[in-house]
C-alpha cells in the first residue's frame, strides 16, 4: 500500500510537470526575453509554499546569472514595496491567482512601469490579469489528500521556474567562468581560514606617501601599485591616513588646482586597519560591513605592515559586494 | 479571460419532490439558497442524486425552470440532459434549449452528458456534434462507469475510450468533463485533454477527490448537507487563498471538515438521493424525503446511522 501510494504521487506529480511542456510558448519565450532586457533585477513575489517555491527560483537565478530578490507580499505592503523600481521584472507566484495579499500589490507595481510575470494554475484569475505575461502552471491533480499540503502544483511551479533560470543562462552565454565568479564558495573556506599576515601586501608593493607630499606626487604612486589606493605614513611608518580613487574624484570635481594640494589636506584620517596576526575571514568580515575594498595593517601602535586587498581573499577576478562602492567612497 | 466554467465546489442537487410526487419547486430554491454562498455552481436534475431519469421530462423541465431562476449572479447552472435513450437525451436538450432561451439564457446554463448510458463510444464525437446543433450552450461530459453498469444490461464499454476523448476534445462546445474512475485513467484523460487550456476536469467521485483532487474541482452530492465542510477542502485542493494555509488551525479545520464528510459519505453512497433526502428531512431542509419510483427507500437501521451522524456532527 506505502509502495502504490508513493509511485501514485510520483505519477501525479511527473505528469504536472509532463504537461507543462506542451504549454511553453510564445509568452514562455516573450517572458525571458523581458527578464533578459530588464534594466533592474527579478523581484520574485508569492506567499505560503508559492512563497518558499520563489526563494528557490530566487536562488537558482542569482547562481545562474540573473540578479534576484525575494519581495514576501505582507511586507511589501508594509514598506518594502520601497524596493520595486521601474526596471526591475516581478515574478509573481500564486496556483490559485487569487492571493489576496499578493493581489493587493500587484496595481502599486503596475503603476511603476515594473513589468509583470504571473506564474499561476488559472489564467482566468486575477493575477494574470494583471500581470503583463501569465505563464501557465496548473496541473490537474494534487497528490496530497484535502490539499492539506499543495504538491503537484508547487513542483510544476519550481520547475518551470528552473526553465525560466536556465533559458536566461543560455540567452546570457552565461559560462563555466562566470558560475565559478558566482561560486567561490568551494575554495574560499579554505583561503580565508588563514592569517592575514599570510596574504598581505608587505614591503616596497604598498604603496605609500608621507603627509607633505603633493596629490601630483601621490597619483603616481597609485598609478604605479595599480591598487586604486595609496597610504599616508609618518616619517616612523605610522598609518596617518588613506587616499583612494574616490576621493581623488572628489578632488577633480570640488578643486581646480588638485595637483598642488598635500595628501595631509585630503586624505581620510584614521582608516580601518586589521593587526596580521587575525583571520582573513575577519577581514573579509570588515571589508563586507563597511563596503571597502582595501584594509591597511598595523600593529598595537598603529605602524604600517602591510595592506590587503579584497583580491587576496577571494582570488583575483570580477568579484564584487552587491552593492559596490569605490573604496572608501 | 473568463473563469467558465468555473473551478471549485458544484453541487449536485437532490429534487425535493411534492405531495404528489412532482419536483417542489419552493423546496428546491430553499435548498439553494442554503447552498449558495458556499459553491461556484449547481448541477441541477442529475442522473445520480437529482434521480434525473426517474423523473420524467416535464418533471425535469421544472427542475431547470426553478433552478435557472435561484441561481444567484456569477453562479452557473449544469443541468442533465442524459435521457435513457437517445431520442430521450434529444428531445430533453431541445426543450430545455428552447426554454433557456426564452429566459435570455440568464443564469448560463451548461448541459451535463453521460452519454455511454444510452450510446457506445463508436461515432460518439458525431452523436455530440449532433447534439450541439441542438443547443450552442457549453457541454460538460460524465464518464462514469459505475451508473453505466447499473443502467445497461452488459455494456461493451463502461468508460469512453481515451482515443475517443482525445477527438472529443476538438470539439470547442464541451468545456469539461465530470469523471469518476480510477488514477490511471484519470491521467491519461487529462493527457488526452492537454491541448484545451481552460478545460475543466470536475471529479465526479467525492473519495477519489479527497485522496488525490482534480484541480478544477468536485461536483458533490455530500455538499447538499455539508456545504461548508466541502467548500473548505474543495478551496483547500484547489490552493485558493495559499495565504490561509499560514493561519496555524488552518490544517486541523480541513482535517475536521474531512472526517466529517468521510463519516457521511459511507452512509450515502449506495443509495444518495434517498439518503441525502432523509438527512435534510432530518435537518429541517425538507418537509419531505420521498424519492421517485424505483429509488429504494433506506432501512430503519441506515436513517438510524445517519440520525447519530448527524448528531455527532451538531447538523440536528
Amino acid at each position: 500500500m506505502v509502495i502504490k501510494q508513493a509511485k501514485e504521487v510520483l505519477r501525479i506529480e511527473a505528469e504536472g510537470i509532463l504537461n507543462l511542456i506542451d504549454r511553453i510558448g510564445r509568452e514562455f519565450a516573450d517572458a525571458v526575453d523581458l527578464i533578459y532586457k530588464a534594466e533592474g533585477r527579478v523581484i520574485v513575489t508569492g506567499i505560503g509554499k508559492s512563497g518558499i517555491v520563489g526563494r528557490k527560483i530566487v536562488a537558482t537565478l542569482n547562481s545562474t546569472g540573473t540578479p534576484a530578490i525575494f519581495l514576501h507580499p505582507v511586507e511589501a505592503m508594509h514598506g518594502d514595496l520601497g524596493i520595486v523600481t521601474g526596471g526591475d521584472i516581478v515574478l509573481a507566484l500564486s496556483n490559485s491567482g487569487e492571493t489576496p495579499e499578493l493581489n493587493a500589490i500587484m496595481p502599486p507595481i503596475r503603476s511603476l512601469g515594473t513589468k509583470i510575470i504571473a506564474l499561476t494554475g488559472d489564467l482566468s484569475s486575477r493575477l494574470a490579469g494583471y500581470a503583463d505575461l501569465a505563464l501557465d502552471v496548473g496541473v490537474a491533480r494534487e497528490a496530497c489528500p484535502m490539499g492539506l499540503a499543495p504538491t503537484a502544483s508547487t513542483t510544476a511551479m519550481l520547475a518551470m521556474g528552473d526553465a525560466l533560470a536556465v533559458t536566461l543562462i543560455n540567452r546570457r552565454a552565461f559560462n563555466p567562468s562566470d558560475f565559478k565568479r558566482l561560486h567561490p564558495g568551494g575554495n574560499l573556506g579554505e583561503r580565508l581560514s588563514i592569517q592575514v599576515r599570510e596574504v598581505m601586501i608587505t614591503g616596497r608593493r604598498v604603496p605609500t606617501v608621507d603627509k607633505q607630499a603633493l596629490m601630483s606626487e601621490a597619483i603616481k604612486v597609485m598609478n604605479k601599485s595599480s591598487l586604486g589606493v595609496i597610504l599616508v605614513v609618518s616619517p616612523k611608518k605610522k598609518l596617518e591616513g588613506i587616499f583612494t580613487d574616490g576621493d581623488l574624484r572628489r578632488c577633480l570635481v570640488k578643486s581646480g588646482d588638485f595637483q598642488a594640494l598635500s595628501m595631509g589636506e585630503v586624505m581620510t584620517a584614521d582608516p580601518l586597519t586589521i593587526t596580521a596576526d587575525r583571520l582573513a575571514a575577519d577581514a573579509l568580515e570588515i571589508m563586507q560591513a563597511h563596503e571597502v575594498t582595501v584594509l591597511p595593517i598595523t600593529d598595537e601602535s598603529r605602524t604600517l605592515k602591510g595592506m590587503i586587498h579584497l583580491h587576496d581573499l577571494l582570488g583575483k577576478g570580477k568579484f564584487r559586494f552587491n552593492q559596490v562602492k569605490s573604496t572608501y567612497d | 479571460m473568463i473563469n467558465f466554467p468555473p473551478r471549485g465546489l458544484i453541487a449536485d442537487l437532490v429534487t425535493p419532490l411534492d405531495e404528489e410526487g412532482r419536483p417542489d419547486r419552493e423546496v428546491l430554491v430553499r435548498i439553494m439558497g442554503r447552498l449558495k454562498t458556499e459553491v461556484r455552481g449547481f448541477l441541477a436534475g442529475s442522473v445520480i442524486a437529482g434521480e434525473g431519469l426517474g423523473l420524467g421530462l416535464e418533471a425535469r423541465l421544472e427542475v431547470l425552470a426553478a433552478s435557472s431562476k435561484a441561481c444567484a449572479e456569477g453562479q452557473v447552472l449544469i443541468f442533465e440532459v442524459t435521457g435513457s435513450t437517445e431520442e430521450e437525451t434529444i428531445s430533453l436538450l431541445s426543450r430545455a434549449g428552447t426554454m433557456m432561451e426564452k429566459q435570455g439564457q440568464r443564469p448560463e446554463v451548461l448541459y451535463l452528458l453521460t452519454p455511454l448510458v444510452y450510446h457506445g463510444n463508436r461515432d460518439l464525437p458525431d452523436h455530440i456534434r449532433e447534439l450541439g446543433r441542438l443547443s450552442r450552450q457549453p457541454l460538460i461530459l460524465s464518464n462514469n462507469p459505475d451508473l453505466v453498469r447499473t443502467l445497461r444490461a452488459k455494456p461493451r464499454r463502461k468508460n469512453i475510450r481515451t482515443s475517443v476523448l482525445k477527438k472529443l476534445a476538438a470539439n470547442e462546445q464541451i468545456t469539461g468533463l465530470e469523471f469518476d474512475g480510477d488514477l490511471t485513467r484519470a491521467l491519461n484523460y487529462q493527457r488526452a485533454l492537454k491541448s484545451r487550456t481552460g478545460f475543466r476536469f470536475y471529479d465526479g467521485n467525492e473519495q477519489s477527490f479527497l485522496e488525490k483532487p482534480s484541480s478544477s474541482g468536485l461536483i458533490s452530492c455530500g455538499a447538499n448537507i455539508l456545504p461548508q465542510a466541502w467548500a473548505d477542502i474543495v478551496d483547500s485542493s484547489l490552493n485558493v487563498f495559499d495565504s490561509r494555509r499560514m493561519s496555524p488551525d488552518h490544517l486541523s479545520r480541513i482535517w475536521q471538515s474531512g472526517q466529517a464528510v468521510r463519516s457521511l459519505i459511507e452512509l450515502y453512497k449506495p443509495n444518495p438521493p434517498a439518503v441525502l433526502k432523509a438527512a435534510l428531512k432530518l435537518m429541517g431542509v425538507i418537509p419531505r424525503a420521498a424519492v421517485t419510483p424505483g429509488v429504494e427507500e433506506p432501512g430503519s437501521d441506515r436513517i438510524q446511522a445517519l440520525e447519530t451522524g448527524l448528531k455527532t456532527l451538531r447538523l440536528i
